[in-house]
């Protein structure tokens, strides 16, 4: 029974358009195995894993599950067969209640004569939450009074309790914390140890590396290769993957290279006493040419700052001032030279059925009018300067940004400002679900807006990448400033990792 | 050789063409919406459709359709509405003969008109966003309050309807309403595509959250454009009563039903957004005047106007304003 | 393959209209060297409507003519322009309309350009007879019943007197939409006051103020306000406005007397002596009445003219047909062209129409004379 095939697909291509997502991919998945999935964005990971699920239909190629064909026609009807798939977005219902939430589509389980026996549904979802020992989640409460994280927990839930044979979990555990991923590998495993299959798609080569079974690498809608458990443990393992990610050396010029902490003396962002939301009393400066790394825990607080910073959030107290200039509303600060980039990039940052090059110019339009007049060929040459500095995949800058992979997404967002020319940038997790390649780029862009003497106020939940840019990183734990750090080759996570929790 | 090298050029340009085609489905539907019922009401009406009569009828009956709709356009863009306008162009009529059989004077009335446009903009901008309403609310609000003036003028008169005594026939010349439309039609044009108004309104309509993130005021540029609502509204209600030359106490009603299934059946989709398109505004409202026009002079049963109608806007609407789930990979 | 199946039934099904629409525009779009004329109702169906068109299609072949119906817009002048216009462009060389309205000038406008004339129909143009009736372009009208209200106003207070009620509630709309309806009240008190003049006390009949509805049903507090009314006398269409509110409330022991008819059997079946005996008299005009804009329009168009014809436009009165009785309500369902859609049944048959045009020697009084020859004791008359 052991390694028995329950999936295999063949020669499965996808077009969106003209763009191929999938080029004739073959996959197996076998029982008990925690099989990795990894590549860039737009790599296709996403895609082939939601082609398994019926959330879409492949152009061409056939599945076969079980030994029979295997071609859902919905999310719903995949699942009922035994393969079910958790998404990288918050699926669950808002307005309704936590059983209700888990149990959705399978109220007639609890059903009879048409009546809904609520308590019986509660009781029974309540003993599955405690069953995954999430206890503290109550089934009766309302679904919106969970945090995001807590949700994705629920629809975790909701996947297993239909027992299924191929759980495909996309991107989920980003958005756990560090306890729910815990908790979330132990389910994983156990699924694996009672012969069940899971996919496991995931940015972070670490969690791969250290809880995957074996691995997948996909590239431009192409399986790469394979990789055993003995060949992931090898010495040397990540960077061989990162180059079967990106088809190239990444080399050591990831984060950046220097230690050089100086900045300029001018301040240019200052929050005064600022009290916002649960936070109290919070003072920083930046300088020119300083980044200052904010990080903590999700839900620390530290994005509030961010919002604060670009005045996006009311202030109870205290002020944030550019060049003695009080910043109250995004307005004030875009015309104070501040920039945002936010983590909800494609609610917040992006307007995504509008093309790159409305997005890009946006925020300069009020430069580029001139008696009310907007020169095409003005904006034209900006965008082109923009997407020629950050090298954004696309065919024309009229290609609407919702036709653009992650990365190129986040690339537009950014250039927005350097279109605009901000001088301070605040960035809240600027490089969340983007791929190792854009990644080395878009902290190359951010070591060259420190030389070129721009503040930046990075935000992220990634030590790493905050210990790898930020000549001063401050932690917040519970709305309060818990450490700070200052730049140097010596510093580790662990160093840090005391003050987050 | 020959053959299969045609072949190969026949399928390149079925291809490009095919590829066109997925790429503006909601232009192309709109555009076949207008092209079809010139066809057929060509053929049904035994040309009659273009007689020069008829063809001066149409451009009447068009004109107050797309000054309106065109002005309508930065209303919509940003998935708001406005069905106010219609009791609105009711009472402007009713203020307008009232001040021009007083005082004899149409450059107060034009003035008048103006203001009162603008501060009903103002109001149904700025209100929507202080108390956080759907503008639909806001609007109906005004609706209701504009109609029963609307009433109240009327049985002040105690008159069914009242006429003006100017004469506004200069206004129905084909010369000039053209040069109003194009005028208009231009102005619409530049400020929906080469200033701030057009590409904020879009923005908000597409996403305004990350629209105010950039730094726009969207209450500000919501209230400029149901202002720039109001300017088309003034036009659009002088070109109303020049050709009633009269009001009643139902006059301009059916305006805000028919500016919105104008624009729709120009392939607007309500949401707003960057789909909105100036030709919208224009071939909806020529699609729609055709309807009836068509209808009527191709002598078609009283019982099968409305199914026609409806059939024609359900296939254009089915068409146009159907959104392509878009679902990438991220 | 749910998908592609669900596709082709959507192309199938637009396709099919397609065609169909095609098909039925094609086949309305042919027609002679007839007289077209152009006919415009305020509704677009019903029994009126049913029998307008019938009685009209029957006269078609007998006087060279062809009728296109439209409906008229309640609501907007603008659109009713457009109507006007798109049949003078669709080749009508007259026009029937039901509607005045602040337009009609401006109509008489595209009627003088297009050499197209306008005739009215159960419409008395008040808004603007005083300005057209001169014009060249207008040929006069038919009311709906009498112009002025003053003859049915002393009618039904006749009847109520001679019926016993003693406290009446009157109903009307605004005087700014129905002028004549304020005569009509007058009418009504007059002769009651004259009434009560002469009665004893216990006999006398007392009014309310007249009420007017804004074109809103009844509201059901009108009972707890006037409380002791026997009876209603509805000058508004109190079929529609004034009995479902009577029903509702549980009054329809209160007797209705009002202008209207309806074919609906809850209205029918309830009235006189059957049911529950709420309505008491129905009032509606001939459809026949369309004879007199029809023949003075042929005459026009074919270049004839009446030896007495009127100097200027004339708004003649049509009789109608008054119901008090259920006798009368039944020869109404059985024999009347509104009722039974049948143009046999109708006062004016095809050869009485033909006689009436000035070519075939008819003149205006007589015409005038057949449009007012048409009520309850005609009908009866004609069926023996």
């Amino acid at each position: 029974m052991e390694n028995q095939t329950i999936l295999v697909c063949k020669n499965i291509v996808k077009k969106f358009g003209p763009v191929n997502a999938l080029n004739g991919v073959d996959f197996e998945v076998r029982r008990g195995e925690i099989m990795g999935l990894i590549g860039e964005n737009g790599s296709g990971k996403s895609t082939l894993t939601s082609i398994m699920a019926g959330m879409q239909k492949a152009t061409s190629g056939s599945m076969e599950y079980k030994g029979k064909p295997w071609s859902p026609d919905t999310m719903a009807n995949a699942q009922n067969e035994g393969v079910c798939m958790i998404l990288q977005e918050s699926n669950t219902v808002r307005g309704c209640t936590v059983a209700e939430n888990i149990y959705a589509g399978h109220m007639d389980k609890f059903t009879k004569l048409g009546i809904i026996n609520i308590r019986k549904m509660i009781k029974s979802a309540q003993q599955l939450l405690d069953s995954f020992g999430m206890g503290r989640i109550c089934a009766s409460d309302p679904i919106d009074k969970y945090s995001f994280e807590d949700r994705k927990m629920v629809e975790i839930v909701r996947a297993l309790f239909s027992d299924p044979e191929i759980l495909v979990v996309d991107e989920t555990t980003t958005a756990l914390s560090f306890d729910a991923r815990e908790l979330f590998y132990g389910i994983i495993r156990k699924l694996a140890d009672n012969n069940k299959a899971v996919i496991f798609i995931s940015h972070d080569m670490e969690e791969i590396l250290t809880r995957c079974t074996n691995l997948t690498v996909l590239r431009d809608g192409n399986i790469i290769g394979h990789l055993t458990r003995e060949e992931m443990d090898l010495p040397g393992a990540p960077e061989k993957i990162r180059y079967m990610m990106v088809g190239r050396e990444i080399g050591d010029a990831y984060y950046r290279n220097d230690y050089d902490i100086s900045h300029g003396e001018e301040v240019a962002l200052e929050f005064d006493n600022v009290s916002v939301g649960d936070i109290k009393n919070f003072d920083l400066t930046i300088h020119k040419g300083e980044i200052i790394g904010i990080g903590g825990l999700s839900g620390c607080g530290m994005r509030l700052i961010g919002r604060a910073g670009f005045g996006l959030e009311k202030l109870s107290g205290g002020e944030v001032r550019r060049n003695g200039k009080i910043i109250n509303s995004p307005l004030t600060a875009i015309n104070n030279g501040i920039g945002y980039v936010s983590k909800d990039r494609d609610t917040e940052a992006l307007i995504l059925s509008a093309s790159i090059s409305n997005n890009i110019t946006l925020p300069s339009l009020n430069d580029l009018s001139k008696y009310s007049f907007i020169d095409p060929r003005k904006e034209n040459a900006i965008v082109k300067k923009e997407v020629e500095r950050y090298l954004i995949k696309c065919k024309t800058p009229k290609q609407k940004v919702s036709t653009l992979s992650g990365g190129n997404k986040q690339k537009v967002s950014f250039a927005k400002w350097t279109a605009k020319d901000s001088d301070v940038l605040i960035m809240d997790c600027p490089t969340r679900g983007v791929d190792i390649g854009v990644k080395q780029s878009m902290y190359a862009f951010i070591s060259q807006m420190k030389k070129d003497g721009k503040a930046i106020l990075l935000i992220s939940e990634e030590l790493s990448e905050l210990i790898g840019m930020s000549d001063k990183i401050i932690i917040l734990k519970d709305f309060a400033v818990s450490g700070q750090f200052m730049r140097s080759p010596d510093l580790k996570e662990t160093d840090i990792i005391g003050s987050m929790i | 050789m020959e053959n299969t090298r045609k072949e190969r050029k026949f399928n390149n340009i079925s291809e490009t063409v095919k590829k066109y085609v997925t790429g503006h489905v909601s232009d192309v539907a709109a555009y076949l919406g207008l092209i079809v019922c010139i066809i057929v009401f060509t053929v049904t009406s035994d040309g009659r459709l273009w007689g020069n009569y008829n063809l001066t009828v149409l451009l009447e009956s068009v004109c107050v359709y797309m000054i309106v709709s065109l002005g309508a356009l930065f209303v919509y863009s940003m998935g708001f509405m406005d069905i106010s306008v219609g009791s609105q162009m009711g009472v402007y009529c009713l203020l307008t003969i009232l001040i021009v059989n007083a005082t004899g004077s149409l450059l107060l009335a034009i003035a008048v008109v103006l203001v009162l446009t603008l501060i009903c903009g103002a109001f149904n901008g700025f209100v929507a966003v202080w108390l956080r309403l759907p503008s639909i609310v806001t609007s109906l609000f005004l609706m209701f309050i504009f109609g029963g003036i609307q009433l109240l003028i009327m049985e002040s008169t105690g008159q069914n309807s009242i006429s003006i005594n100017y004469d506004l026939s200069v206004m129905l010349e084909p010369w000039f309403i053209v040069i109003v439309i194009v005028l208009v039609a231009v102005m619409v044009f530049y400020f929906f595509n080469f200033t701030k108004l057009g590409k904020y309104t879009r923005s908000i309509g597409a996403n305004e959250r990350a629209t105010s993130q950039c730094g726009v005021n969207t209450t500000k540029w919501k209230v400029i454009a149901y202002m720039a609502f109001g300017v088309s509204v003034t036009i659009g209600t002088f070109f109303l009563l020049a050709r009633t030359g009269s009001a009643g106490k139902s006059t301009g009603n059916s305006y805000s039903m028919d500016v919105m299934l104008s624009l729709i059946l120009g392939g607007m989709p309500l949401s707003g957004g960057m789909k909105s398109k100036v030709r919208c505004a224009i071939i909806g409202s020529f699609t729609y005047a055709l309807l009836s026009n068509g209808l009527i002079i191709s002598g078609v049963d009283i019982n099968m106007v409305y199914i026609i109608k409806a059939i024609a806007f359900f296939i254009v609407v089915a068409i146009s304003c159907r959104e392509k789930g878009v679902f990438l990979p991220r | 393959m749910k998908k592609s199946l669900k596709k082709i039934v959507v192309y199938v099904l637009a396709v099919a209209m397609c065609i169909q629409m095609g098909a039925t525009l094609i086949a309305c779009g042919r027609g002679g060297d007839k007289i077209k004329i152009g006919v415009g109702l305020y509704q677009d169906s019903g029994p009126a409507v049913t029998a307008t068109k019938n009685y009209l299609n029957g006269l078609a072949e007998a006087l060279n003519c062809e009728f296109e119906f439209v409906t008229l817009s309640q609501t907007s002048d603008e659109e009713n322009k457009t109507t006007a216009q798109s049949l003078i462009a669709g080749g009508c060389k007259g026009l029937i309309f039901t509607m005045d309205g602040g337009v009609t000038p401006a109509i008489l406008e595209e009627c003088k350009k297009a050499g197209v004339y306008l005739a009215g129909y159960l419409c008395d143009y008040d808004v603007n007879y005083e300005t057209i009736k001169n014009n060249e372009y207008f040929l006069g009208t038919v009311v709906d019943g009498s112009y002025t209200g003053y003859a049915w106003g002393e009618h039904v207070a006749e009847r109520i007197i001679a019926e016993g009620h003693k406290n009446i509630g009157m109903i009307k709309f605004p005087g700014f939409a129905f002028p004549h309806q304020a005569e009509m009240d007058q009418a009504f008190r007059e002769k009651i006051n004259e009434y009560n003049a002469t009665a004893a006390d216990a006999d006398k009949i007392t009014l309310t103020t007249t009420m007017e509805l804004m074109f809103q049903p009844l509201a059901d507090n009108y009972f707890q306000d006037n409380p002791n009314i026997d009876a209603i006398f509805a000058m508004c269409a109190g079929v529609d406005f004034v009995y479902p509110t009577l029903v509702k409330n549980g009054k329809t022991n209160i007797k209705l007397y009002t202008a209207g008819f309806s074919t609906d059997n809850d209205v029918l079946n309830n009235f006189g002596t059957s049911g529950n005996q709420c309505i008491q008299e129905l009032v509606f005009s001939n459809v026949e009445a369309i004879t007199y804009p029809l023949v003075m329009l042929v005459n026009k168009i074919t270049g004839n003219e009446f030896s007495d014809n009127p100097t200027e436009a004339q708004r003649v009165d049509s009789s109608q047909l008054i119901i008090t009785n259920n006798t009368q309500l039944d020869l109404v369902k059985t024999k009347s062209l509104y009722c039974t859609g049948n143009v046999k049944d109708a006062f004016l048959s095809v050869d009485d129409v033909k006689a009436l045009l000035a070519v075939n020697g008819g003149t205006h009084a007589k015409l005038v004379q057949a449009v007012q020859s048409m009520d309850i004791d005609d009908l009866a008359a004609l069926n023996g």
